[in-house]
């Protein structure tokens, strides 16, 4: 590889760990209430499951966004006795927060259907497809 | 003592918490100690999934799997990379460093200090400090970048300026190096005005 090619390739390299960070950080809160809407989870075992996803890297990461869903009025909590220690916080989506997650559904369809369609239309689309 | 009231209580999980708390400075009282309570609740809760494992608590591991405090606030407090379109360049790297409890502290030390160390440059530096953190109002940002050429125009240009201050080259050097102590202050004082 020439000079000039190496240094291209290095300035227009994708930023493969700030796109993912960006696109994780804005689906966690949707995600996130997804996973109540199938049953309610206190802290850990939620961020565990997220972590899991890979949507979060630290646990303590979704503790901030929960606040905020609370004050939303998106999730709301409730103290449930735990059969290894004390009652453990349980969090539980509210009709608000499944209505939002509802529309979330559809904007996400209409997003990654174009997202799709787009990247589906470009002459690399042959060479996207053998890398994955 | 059980195992989740040792690991709350470990010297190191306690600095871990009081990191965190001052990292949530710009949440209110109430929110910080939501989240505050919830990471507590995460760590006790992880002490005793371990416990009824049959394994011994490790407060390191369970402190490393929450993540670092400052990146913990940041998302608390909405100002990831996500809300705010940060990358990942040096520039991006300081502000989100400046915007730090950390960096702010490090803004108003420089600030009062550079110039006397490295004239001009110092607070030229200072100054990008300023400018680059997005701590700082827009207004506050103005008004600290005003103050030393905003007195120094008056010293030399005032009528009342030269007569109130003996105008002399001693005087001058007094003023540089009074100005950049008042925009600390003021940098200090839009702190606690935030703070409150």
């Amino acid at each position: 590889m020439g000079w000039n090619a190496l240094t291209a390739t290095l300035y227009y390299m994708f930023p493969t760990e700030r796109v993912q960070t960006n696109l994780r950080k804005a689906v966690l809160e949707w995600c996130t209430l997804a996973l109540l809407r199938a049953g309610d989870m206190y802290g850990r075992d939620l961020a565990v499951r997220l972590g899991d996803l890979g949507l979060i890297t630290g646990y303590g990461s979704i503790y901030g966004p929960l606040a905020r869903m609370r004050d939303a009025g998106w999730v709301e909590t409730r103290w449930v006795e735990s059969p290894v220690g004390p009652p453990r916080r349980y969090y539980v989506i509210t009709p608000d927060g499944a209505d939002a997650v509802r529309g979330f559904e559809r904007t996400w369809l209409n997003l990654s259907t174009a997202v799709d369609a787009a990247l589906g239309s470009g002459p690399s689309h042959g060479n996207a497809k053998e890398q994955l | 003592m059980s195992s989740e009231r040792e690991v709350l209580h470990d010297p190191v999980t306690q600095a871990y918490l009081n990191e965190l708390g001052s990292e949530l400075d710009r949440l209110s009282p109430g929110a910080r100690s939501q989240v505050l309570d919830q990471v507590a609740e995460h760590i006790r809760d992880a002490a005793l999934d371990a416990s009824a494992r049959g394994e011994k608590p490790d407060v390191a591991d369970i402190l490393r799997e929450l993540g670092d405090p400052r990146t913990i606030a940041m998302a608390a407090q909405g100002r990831d990379s996500a809300g705010t379109g940060m990358g990942t360049s040096a520039v991006d790297r300081l502000s989100v460093f400046l915007d730090s409890r950390k960096g702010m502290w490090w803004t108003i030390a420089t600030t009062a200090v550079a110039s006397y160390l490295v004239p001009f440059a110092g607070w030229i530096a200072a100054m990008v400090m300023v400018w680059v953190s997005p701590r700082w109002s827009r207004t506050a940002k103005i008004v600290a970048t005003l103050i030393v050429p905003v007195g120094v125009l008056l010293f030399l240009y005032a009528p009342w300026g030269t007569n109130l201050l003996f105008f002399d080259g001693g005087n001058l050097q007094l003023l540089l190096y009074v100005a950049p102590l008042l925009t600390a202050i003021w940098l200090l004082f839009r702190t606690q005005r935030r703070a409150e």
